[in-house]
């Protein structure tokens, strides 16, 4: 499991997770939740690292290549939360039971010869 | 109500007596039911509880086909003559018991497609014919007898 590579994002979106539930809605309106499971999944987390050398972009796309795709997890690095406390960080990078995928290939846009912008898109799933 | 969470607690035991234990809800967890520890694998139940006549019910329990399902099918001899004991649990909010029940199964074979593993059961008892219960209709269980043949039993 190769952890992402530590570089500081320009940009991030972070989206918690929630917990699996099915809801029954009744035609009067009443609504009963089904529970599924006791831990949260669905996390996502969208980055960008805007104007990259192209040294920096391929670390992106090899680590994505090493991850074959979507197929299997890795960690990520503190450097990614960076301005954030520990605690705040390790709720984001690190969630109870979490494992972190990739959720397309990275995009990549070419601005100028050597500097890219590349966005990546993540997803915790519980696996 | 407005939240129901259930856990099931899966125990088969394989014509040779090794028992197989697992829950689907406490992710990645182990639990301790009637002195036996569960693991955690996220299979799900299908099928019917019971009917009205009692005859024998289909239960699927559907697991991902990973190694360690795989596996079970294959030692458990692709689920034939296994028993299974489901046992169902109602939590609280607070993931205490609130109700509990059991089911007894006996398993009659397995399926696997590409991401999934289906094992079948039907209920351990069945009714024991079709006419069962064995008795001629009287006056005395149905009441005044039909000129007609139509009977309604209500």
């Amino acid at each position: 499991m190769a952890t992402f590579p530590s570089i500081i994002p320009s940009r991030r979106n972070f989206s918690q997770g929630d917990y699996p539930s099915k809801t029954y809605r009744s035609l009067s309106g009443v609504i009963v939740k089904r529970s599924f499971g006791n831990k949260a999944t669905g996390y996502q987390l969208e980055m960008e690292f805007q104007h990259v050398n192209e040294s920096t972009l391929d670390r992106i796309l090899d680590h994505y290549d090493g991850q074959q795709g979507t197929l299997t997890s890795f960690s990520l690095p503190s450097a990614l939360m960076s301005g954030y406390d520990s605690t705040t960080r390790n709720k984001i990078l690190a969630p109870p039971s979490i494992k972190w995928f990739y959720a397309e290939a990275p995009q990549v846009d070419s601005i100028v010869k050597n500097i890219s912008t590349v966005r990546v898109r993540l997803v915790g799933e519980l696996a | 109500m407005d939240a129901i969470r259930i856990v099931q607690y899966f125990k088969l035991v394989d014509s040779s007596g090794t028992p197989y234990n697992y829950q689907n809800y406490f992710v990645n967890e182990r639990k301790k039911l009637d002195g036996s520890w569960y693991d955690f694998a996220p299979f799900r139940v299908e099928g019917t509880v019971s009917n009205v006549t009692g005859d024998n019910a289909l239960l699927q329990v559907l697991f991902p086909a990973v190694d360690f399902s795989i596996k079970l099918a294959e030692q458990a001899d692709g689920n034939r003559l296994t028993r299974l004991t489901l046992t169902t649990q109602w939590l609280n909010a607070n993931q205490a018991v609130a109700n509990s029940y059991d089911e007894r199964h006996i398993g009659i074979g397995a399926s696997i497609s590409e991401t999934t593993l289906e094992l079948r059961f039907r209920s351990a008892m069945d009714s024991v014919g079709s006419q069962f219960p064995a008795q001629a209709m009287t006056r005395r269980n149905v009441g005044p007898l039909p000129t007609s043949a139509q009977i309604s039993l209500q």
